[in-house]
């Protein structure tokens, strides 16, 4: 047989393989994945929202036989990955944004942001304005904002997570506050990484979210603006400036697995995991 | 053939006819008869070519998918200013990678500036003074060194290396997470790759430079370093570079460890300030980016940055090794010199003498300058500027001083030193290892139960067990296997067999070493891509086969290749010679005879794979999911995502996370003894 | 073995036999290369300039430095012409270039390949044909000033052309230096040595003059070896 002949039909064999090979498996995919009786549930997105989410799945997995998947991510991804179909529910961390809102949301869980410190700082209260000026590297020592002499090493969560979207809105409203010192800090890429940075530097200021607390470990929790980050102070308004919604999005026309673990959250039962992982549930007034 | 593999060849035929019945269709011939026409000789050339073919589509497909995805942030930020822009800032639309390139530059170099070194004082140490008892333990030792996934590097950096700075230079790390602490975990990782590639160039060397040498009274050590090592150099050469290039394409120790701030080091080479690397960058944000934003383009182009360098330093590679080979006199020159070669060649000729001449008087004053600026910048970090200067000079005179001392200490005493502190360095390092594996173990050994084992995790993974992740990783593991065995074993028999020097072959061979040096990440993005976006299959099992497929399937058809070529040439001449036609031969004959090196390095290759995070965070891995079951379009989990999950997202969790890098590492360990078991009964079975 | 041999100066002694009866593994007792081997085991004397030789606290680089080898097959360093030269007596202290330039052309002129190679001192080595490379391996051992320059076969890998090339060089060698040659071309032997041993099963048969040694042998097996009726 001629090389060259030979050759193309091995181009051609390939081609043909690929292609035939392609359109099956997508075929037969999409075919499973309409299912509207779809027992898998899977969950994307914020990382702030994934502890939460993964003590609702232990614990509806018992009473049903629906699984659940869970990945992390960041608020970012939450609604891209509801609209491609690679997830069912999307989890936020903030509201959704206006090009979020073709998607169902459903606020599940509150939550505020706290402001932690390393060991060594001498404070244990700042203002949002100090805050922000150590943020954008106007303060740069402890003994500015009343601490002790130690050089001030801020921490900051990676472009696209929900919690430091809220400390950053929330720093904004401090006139002249920019972002341009971020480059020259650490980006951690999740609220777990976040605490052991900050615990592990002397002199470090970060923040997470509420349900973190109590894994802080030797880091600290400061009051900001003399009000503590607690559930009670973000129900009822005095920490307003740092407490934001946990959504959970999904597709107009969810499955009716997905329906039901939705249903179940809302559920006094599903509310009450909220409150023991440290967010805030929603008053039962908001529950649908 | 055993019957089993009998019906795979069957099933493989079936497709090919099916294949082929489409097309023909198409072209209005019966070509079900044509194939029934062909030999078997043909039908098994036919389905090799186009095992290679795949091969070649893949790196095609790779650059395509990178390209196309990157279009948007070409055409709206423009290359230019991608390139040189300082800021990287997505959220505030700063798209400028330069501090990105910077970085990981500075992190190689750094990484190989102390790898290169050590990594070829052991080598030394291995080719001349270990016994050969010695050497059968530091060689497998090695291996293993390799295949310790990078997540457990990245983890080891952060609980042992991070602290272990931070307590040794308290004032100059404000984080611990920084440059330096990601060079070294960078350069321990790339110690295995340039100690056996220079291990094996030294031992090449042919024995008789070596008689030549000594027969004229050098020593050992002046025979090595005079002699051997300049033999070497472009086996040495490439070791540098093949580390070079699997340091910068690595993604998840560096991104663990360096702190990823985008910014440059002040002054810029201050080993203590935090840098942001390529590979961690597209890690870190391509999670939080929108489908379709132009921060995700600007993530593929990002990606499209990283092909280019790395398949430039491959190539560069190539270059150099061939080059200094020409110089040699290994391979012949190019006979046709170009005109103008040859008008110059007067000039050049009286060029290379007078470089000979001052070649030495050079190469010294660069080793002094070289000393001398690598001792300020190190000491001017401590001390400021001046003490650095008088370091530096104080460096540079030690150096010269050793030199002075050395000749006076004569060249037997000069070898004793040079030996003993060579054994010093591979002490260290085997040490380093076996620090490593201890902590992993002793640490580990405390979360080890039943329970562990069999259950699912709960409270964020804090608490319960692994089970779900390894099913994953062996549900991962077999399906890579399944795909890769076949395409790789093919390719490589191909191109061990049948490749001839054709167009079709050298650009295939090009293609499979582009690929062999394509960073993982890159995989994991053309798999997201293609498969998780455009095939809309979502995370899923077989989303996670294919491409780690994929990404193993370069370096099984290079051991295949290896493995097939080591089979002397008598056997398949004495198969020949009785009448057997070539594929009779190789599949009766050689491959059988091949089948313990193939097999080996398949292992090997799957070993590697199922310790990598990278290919798999954004194609398969999600962080729970804690039913069983072998579903291929569900996601997994898998091993090493839930160790980086659990170091990132519950730094409580200690017990849980030795107890995961420990579970990881034993089923490495498990595939490396298996490997080598087999390695050595088919050596002692076919000897040689 | 059981060997008892005097090498005399300024003379070709020639050692033959078959192969495996240990004429090279003897010659390489002569520098000691022999420890090259692991598990080598040197019994017996060997006096050179008055001092034994094979005493454990020889100095061998030394030893070695004054007892040159060439080897079966060229072995030049893959590096420049010149560099192979100036590699020898670099190592033993030599540093002036103008120095290493006189021993570079002295040690070529010697070994006769200087008219071949004096406008290409800065090629690579192993672009020379196969006898230019075993007169260039001869260079870099005269490069040292040796007293002894040991051969092992030295012309095995080489057509007849080079190796009559080698052949006269010996003779003119034999001039300044002691030669010691491994072959088992017994006519060559036969061309260019003075003295003859003949070897067989690590013994030595037999050792005398060229002459003596193939017409008039003593021993019956050198007899019948330089007769080609075995071997």
């Amino acid at each position: 047989m001629e090389s060259k002949t030979q050759m193309i039909i091995a181009v051609l064999l390939t081609a043909v393989i690929c292609i035939a090979g392609t359109y099956v498996l997508i075929n037969g995919n999409s075919g499973g994945n309409n299912n509207s009786n779809n027992v898998s549930i899977v969950a994307t997105g914020s990382t702030t929202v994934m502890p939460l989410m993964t003590e609702f799945q232990e614990e509806f997995e018992k009473h049903s036989k629906v699984t659940i998947s869970i990945s992390g991510g960041g608020s970012g991804v939450a609604a891209p990955g509801v609209r491609n179909g690679s997830a069912d529910i999307g989890m936020l961390s903030r509201d959704p944004t206006a090009t979020e809102r073709d998607l169902r949301s459903l606020i599940i869980a509150k939550d505020g942001v706290v402001v932690i410190v390393g060991a060594n700082t001498g404070v244990t209260n700042l203002t949002l304005e100090q805050i922000a000026k150590i943020y954008q590297g106007e303060y740069t020592n402890w003994n500015q904002v009343g601490g002790t002499d130690q050089a001030i090493r801020p921490v900051i969560r990676e472009d696209g997570s929900g919690t430091r979207d809220c400390i950053d809105t929330a720093m904004k409203t401090v006139a002249g506050f920019n972002t341009n010192n971020y480059n020259n800090y650490p980006s951690q890429s999740s609220t777990g990484s976040m605490i052991s940075s900050v615990t592990g530097t002397q002199g470090s200021i970060g923040y997470v979210n509420l349900g973190a607390i109590k894994d802080l470990g030797s880091a600290t929790p400061l009051t900001v603006n003399g009000v503590q980050a607690t559930p009670e102070n973000v129900i009822n308004g005095s920490y307003a400036s740092l407490s934001r919604n946990l959504v959970l999005l999904t597709g107009n026309n969810p499955s009716t697995a997905t329906q039901s673990f939705l249903n179940w959250i809302m559920s006094a039962q599903g509310q009450a995991i909220v409150e023991a992982e440290g967010f805030v549930p929603l008053p039962k007034t908001d529950r649908p | 053939m055993t019957p089993d593999e009998q019906s795979v060849f069957k099933d493989k035929l079936a497709i090919d006819q099916d294949g082929i019945i489409e097309k023909g269709l198409i072209a209005g011939i019966s070509p079900r008869s044509i194939y029934n026409r062909l030999k078997t000789e043909d039908r098994a050339k036919l389905i090799l070519t186009a095992t290679v073919v795949i091969t070649v589509a893949v790196l095609f497909f790779i650059i395509l998918f990178i390209s196309y995805n990157s279009l948007d942030a070409i055409t709206q930020i423009g290359m230019w200013e991608f390139l040189t822009g300082a800021s990287w800032s997505p959220g505030s639309g700063a798209y400028g990678a330069s501090s990105l390139i910077v970085g990981t530059f500075l992190v190689t170099g750094g990484a190989i500036l102390f790898a290169l070194p050590v990594g070829l004082g052991v080598a030394i140490y291995i080719n001349d003074v270990a016994s050969p008892r010695v050497k059968s333990v530091l060689k497998p030792l090695c291996e293993l060194f390799a295949g310790i996934p990078s997540v457990v590097y990245g983890f080891l950096g952060i609980v042992v290396l991070v602290p272990l700075l931070l307590d040794i230079f308290p004032n100059h790390l404000s984080y611990g997470y920084s440059w330096l602490a990601g060079s070294l975990v960078l350069g321990i990782m790339a110690l295995p790759t340039i100690i056996s590639v220079s291990q094996d160039s030294l031992a090449a060397v042919p024995r008789s430079y070596r008689e030549a040498s000594m027969a004229m009274g050098a020593t050992k050590w002046e025979t090595t370093r005079k002699v051997v090592m300049h033999s070497a150099v472009s086996g040495i050469a490439a070791a540098a570079i093949l580390g070079i290039g699997r340091a910068i394409g690595e993604t998840m120790a560096v991104m663990m460890v360096t702190g990823n701030a985008a910014n440059f080091p002040e002054p810029l080479w201050n080993i203590f300030d935090r840098v942001r690397t390529l590979t961690g960058s597209i890690a870190l944000e391509m999670g939080e980016s929108v489908h379709g934003s132009l921060h995700y383009s600007a993530l593929f182009l990002l990606a499209l940055v990283l092909l280019v360098i790395v398949l430039t330093v491959n190539l560069s590679a190539r270059r150099i090794v061939r080059r200094t080979k020409m110089k040699m006199g290994e391979i012949a020159k190019p006979s046709r010199e170009t005109k103008i070669a040859q008008m110059m060649s007067p000039i050049t000729k009286s060029f290379e003498a007078v470089s000979d001449r001052y070649k030495e008087t050079a190469v010294k004053i660069a080793i002094y300058a070289f000393i001398f600026a690598f001792a300020f910048m190190i000491s001017s970090l401590f001390i400021g500027t001046y003490g650095g200067l008088a370091i530096g000079v104080l460096a540079a005179t030690i150096l010269f001083i050793s030199k002075k001392l050395s000749k006076m200490l004569g060249p037997k005493h000069v070898q004793k030193v040079v030996y003993s502190s060579l054994g010093v360095v591979v002490l260290a390092v085997v040490a380093i290892l076996v620090v490593f594996l201890a902590i992993i173990f002793v640490r580990g050994m405390p979360a080890m139960s039943m329970d562990f084992i069999t259950s699912p995790p709960s409270h964020s993974g804090a608490e319960g067990g692994i089970w779900p992740a390894i099913v994953g990783t062996l549900e991962l593991m077999l399906g890579t296997a399944l795909i890769a065995f076949p395409l790789g074993v093919c390719s490589g028999v191909y191109m061990s067999q049948y490749a001839k020097d054709s167009k079709f072959v050298r650009v295939a061979r090009q293609a499979i070493d582009a690929l062999k040096g394509t960073p993982s990440i890159i995989f994991g993005l053309f798999g997201m891509s293609m498969l998780v976006i455009m095939f809309g299959w979502g995370y899923s099992l077989i989303g996670g086969c294919i491409t780690l497929a994929l990404m193993v399937l370069p370096t099984i058809i290079k051991t295949t290749e290896e493995a097939v070529s080591a089979v002397p040439a008598e056997l398949s001449e004495a198969s020949a010679a009785m009448g057997a036609s070539k594929w009779q031969t190789i599949s009766k004959v050689v491959l059988p005879a091949a089948m313990g090196g193939v097999i080996t390095g398949f292992i090997l290759s799957v070993g590697r794979a199922i310790g990598e995070t990278a290919p798999i965070m954004f194609t398969a891995a999600v962080a729970f999911k804690t039913t069983v079951g072998f579903a291929l379009f569900e996601p997994i989990m898998a091993l090493p995502y839930h160790l980086y999950y659990l170091v990132s997202e519950v730094p409580g969790a200690t017990d849980n996370q030795y107890g995961t890098a420990m579970v990881l590492m034993m089923i490495v360990i498990v595939l490396f003894a298996a490997a080598s078991l087999i390695r050595r009964t088919y050596n002692k079975k076919v000897g040689w | 073995m059981d060997i008892n041999i005097p090498i005399r100066k300024n003379c070709i002694t020639a050692l033959i036999g078959p192969s495996g009866c240990g004429k090279s593994t003897l010659i390489r007792v002569f520098n000691r290369m022999c420890d090259l081997v692991e598990g080598t085991k040197t019994e017996g004397i060997v006096f050179f300039d008055g001092e034994n030789i094979c005493k454990p606290n020889t100095d061998v680089l030394a030893l070695r430095k004054k007892v040159g080898m060439i080897f079966q097959k060229p072995n030049p360093f893959p590096m420049t012409i010149k560099d192979n030269i100036t590699y020898g007596p670099k190592l033993h202290g030599v540093k002036d270039q103008k120095e290493l330039d006189e021993i570079v052309e002295e040690s070529l002129k010697k070994a006769a390949l200087w008219e071949e190679v004096k406008d290409r001192l800065h090629v690579s080595a192993l672009s020379l044909s196969g006898g230019q490379q075993q007169r260039l391996c001869i260079a870099r051992a005269l490069s040292i000033n040796p007293e002894v320059i040991l051969m092992d076969e030295p012309t095995s890998a080489l057509d007849p052309m080079a190796t009559a090339k080698i052949e006269e060089l010996s003779l003119e060698l034999k001039k300044n230096y002691t030669v010691v040659t491994v072959t088992h071309n017994m006519q060559q032997a036969r061309r260019i040595s003075d003295y003859t041993g003949f070897m067989y099963l690590g013994r030595l048969e037999e050792f005398g003059r060229t002459k003596d040694i193939f017409e008039n042998p003593q021993n019956e097996l050198t007899k019948r070896y330089v007769s080609g009726i075995f071997g």
